[in-house]
């Protein structure tokens, strides 16, 4: 592991570097699984006391509105150099963390739908910008040995967090709980940016230090260009398209099981400590697995295990509908089941990007890996899953539907991994 | 192929009636079990009614999630009741516990419980048949089964070494993707098995994949018997053939297992190892190399500090 090289070495720029870029991003998607997926119904539901097919719709916006806006960004990074510069990217990122925590601050006086509106269009707008400026700091922080390493402690520290804190997933809470994370986190980032600009501070030392690590290949040429032999970009494509389905699935499902009192309140929602504990430990110790695996083995694999863990807690969470009266509990079996998945396929949107691209490309890939396969797809999905449920559509034919599209991407999977290959890849 | 015709005759076997499993799912209708009625195995009951009248009897257990049961006759394992409605009439017999999840229960004054009667929701499926077998831990039987293994794994290290050599090898030396991978086929195998068990119709099938799982198991330790043994001899600097290192290294691995309190926690993480290394290496029979790039050693040097200069 190259941190251990680093801290032997006493090199404390580029170990800090690490922390930096963990608490960037663990707070960072923190945000986003609680106050964007959860906070943002909640709003539009209880707060504005809109139908579930508007607050439908509102997320369909935020999803093409953040999608389009991190493209651009992307594109635009790429264009003007900003991806290979480090200082610009953390400006950006600053600038798009103090309009968050605007928004976070206000976000529980919005008064009525068409206020909500405009909310998340500023809210898409600075998401939007985030994604490439945030994911791209991977070339200058974080070697490429490390990257599933990273990826794993990333995906710890902001499911743990969810599972263990969130609390009651209402706007006023979050709003509450993420401003305590924000505005020291704010403060922080502030202060690294203006001594950089100043010139002579030991900080400006430090981010010229981490803005040269990209010069070296260990940082620069990411894993999945250095093998001989392979398609890069029809790879990439591929891996796109995966990720959009994980993404898809997870949501069209989550959604609809958080909106079902006997399958939540013993779990993610349980008022004891003890099954969100679970849930959260669940969550970590499959990040580290999934660090280990995204290190040692094909990516491939990686993607067998999460379309097979999908299938199998649909399937799970579809007997126990079927099957078990009302009355009947469930055991954190499946909820743990759902949290190894989940763990799996963010370690692996951590740092499959970044092992794409080179320190010039890395804007560009991370936008379109980011916003086409996560954002859209959370949040169509999100859309769709509300308009399932507002349509009547049973909580079994829902489930079953996720199930059946977990299966197909895992065959898919199958086929193309029997599909006769000229070069054999190593497991 | 010839393998896999074994494993499928394995398995028509014990699907068949009165084989080592058999049950019998009630989903709709109503079913009366006259006087004289044996049912074999267990008996699962979703929904529809099922009458057992005074003199039939059930050989194994009853699972009720649903539906509507009146028991007037003897019942040999559990009753287990989740769901539905429940009459225990003045002649009903019911061997094992009487397990109380959910439901409604109306019970005869006469009718007998021999077992205790137990309050909660879990659902005891008939995995039982797995764990038989497992019970033993005095000191003679778990030698026994050492030497067996260690017999077993002698014949394997003379005859086909290099697959074992291979397993085993990488579960010493690749120990933390092996942990990795065997932690996440531990969490997903028990699902699935329940899930398979749950359909009823794949209990049989359950019970194949849980033996070849013992199967598996074995094959897998008799791999780190065997660097046991051969770590062992170089250590005694006792040259002995592939066969012995074996048969010593397993007999020494096993009776560790037995340790007290240590035992336990040496054979799930041996377990663990094991399952890992036999996924990454395809049961020894592909050696598994990682990415030099990426998990080899890099130069100390190329990660100290810039120097000053640098920074104009």
């Amino acid at each position: 592991m190259d941190l251990i090289c680093y801290l032997r070495a006493r090199n404390w720029p580029a170990a800090a570097g690490y922390g930096l870029f963990i608490g960037m991003m663990a707070v960072g998607y923190f945000y986003n699984v609680t106050f964007i997926q959860l906070g943002l119904v909640d709003l539009g539901m209880r707060g504005l006391a809109m139908s579930r097919a508007a607050v439908a719709a509102h997320m369909a916006v935020l999803a093409l509105v953040t999608a389009v806006t991190a493209l651009i960004t992307g594109w635009g990074m790429q264009r003007s150099g900003w991806s290979t510069r480090l200082e610009r990217k953390l400006q950006l990122a600053l600038a798009v963390v103090v309009v968050q925590t605007g928004l976070t601050a206000v976000a529980p006086h919005i008064p009525h739908p068409t206020a909500l509106l405009g909310w998340i269009l500023i809210c898409s707008l600075a998401l939007g910008v985030g994604v490439p400026a945030t994911f791209s700091l991977t070339t200058d922080l974080i070697p490429v040995r490390d990257r599933g390493y990273v990826a794993a402690a990333i995906t710890a520290v902001a499911y743990f967090l969810a599972a263990v804190f969130a609390g009651s997933w209402q706007i006023e809470a979050l709003s509450r709980l993420l401003l305590r994370l924000m505005l020291p986190g704010t403060a922080v980032l502030a202060a690294i940016v203006l001594l950089a600009a100043s010139g002579r501070t030991f900080v400006a030392r430090w981010v010229w230090e981490l803005g040269q690590n990209q010069r070296e290949a260990r940082f620069s040429h990411g894993r999945f260009l250095r093998r001989a032999g392979g398609h890069p970009r029809r790879r990439y494509w591929g891996f796109v398209a995966l990720m959009f389905g994980i993404f898809f699935i997870d949501s069209l499902g989550f959604l609809r099981i958080i909106d079902t009192p006997i399958l939540v309140d013993g779990a993610w929602q349980a008022t004891a400590l003890t099954p969100r504990l679970t849930i959260g430990a669940a969550h970590v110790a499959a990040a580290l697995v999934a660090g280990v695996l995204y290190t040692h083995l094909n990516e491939r694999h990686l993607f067998f295990w999460v379309f097979g863990i999908f299938a199998l807690t649909h399937l799970t969470y579809t007997f126990r509908v079927w099957l078990l009266p009302e009355t009947t509990s469930l055991s954190l079996g499946a909820p743990t089941l759902y949290a190894t998945a989940v763990s799996l396929y963010t370690v692996l949107n951590f740092a499959l990007w970044a092992d794409f691209s080179t320190p010039q490309t890395i804007s560009r890939n991370t936008a379109v890996g980011v916003a086409l396969s996560g954002w859209a797809a959370t949040f169509i999905s999100t859309a769709l899953a509300i308009q399932w449920q507002s349509s009547g559509l049973a909580l079994e034919t829902h489930l079953r539907a996720v199930n059946a599209l977990a299966q197909v991407f895992l065959l898919l999977l199958l086929g193309a991994a029997l599909w006769p290959h000229p070069a054999k890849e190593r497991l | 192929m010839r393998r896999w015709l074994w494993l499928v005759c394995l398995l028509l076997l014990t699907g068949c009636d009165d084989g080592l499993y058999s049950g019998t799912l009630i989903f709709n209708g109503d079913h009366t079990f006259m006087p004289g009625t044996r049912l074999p195995g267990d008996v699962f009951v979703r929904a529809g009614t099922a009458e057992f009248a005074p003199g039939s009897r059930v050989a194994g257990s009853i699972y009720m999630l649903g539906g509507s049961l009146a028991v007037n006759g003897t019942i040999d394992g559990d009753l287990a009741l989740l769901g539905g409605r429940l009459v225990l009439g003045p002649q009903a017999e019911v061997g094992g516990d009487l397990r109380l999840g959910g439901g409604e229960i109306e019970q005869a004054a006469t009718a007998v419980i021999h077992g205790q009667v137990v309050s909660g929701n879990g659902v005891e499926l008939p995995l039982d048949t797995l764990a038989q077998g497992q019970s033993g831990d005095d000191t003679l039987r778990a030698l026994s089964a050492a030497l067996l293994l260690a017999g077993f794994g002698a014949l394997l290290a003379r005859r086909q070494s290099r697959p074992l050599i291979t397993l085993g090898q990488t579960a010493v030396e690749q120990p933390l993707v092996s942990a990795a991978l065997g932690l996440l086929l531990l969490l997903v195998l028990p699902a699935l098995l329940v899930m398979m068990a749950f359909t009823v119709i794949l209990i049989p099938l359950v019970i194949v994949l849980g033996l070849l799982l013992l199967l598996l198991l074995g094959y897998g330790l008799t791999a780190v018997g065997y660097q046991l043994g051969t770590w062992l001899s170089h250590k005694l600097n006792r040259p002995v053939t592939p066969a012995w290192a074996a048969f010593i290294g397993s007999v020494v691995l096993l009776m560790s297992f037995e340790l007290p309190y240590l035992g336990g926690g040496l054979l799930a993480g041996t377990a663990v190892l094991l399952l890992g290394a036999m996924l990454l290496t395809r049961l020894g029979l592909r050696p598994y190399t990682p990415d030099p790039a990426i998990t080899g050693a890099a130069d100390p040097a190329s990660y100290a500090r810039r120097p000053q200069k640098d920074v104009s």
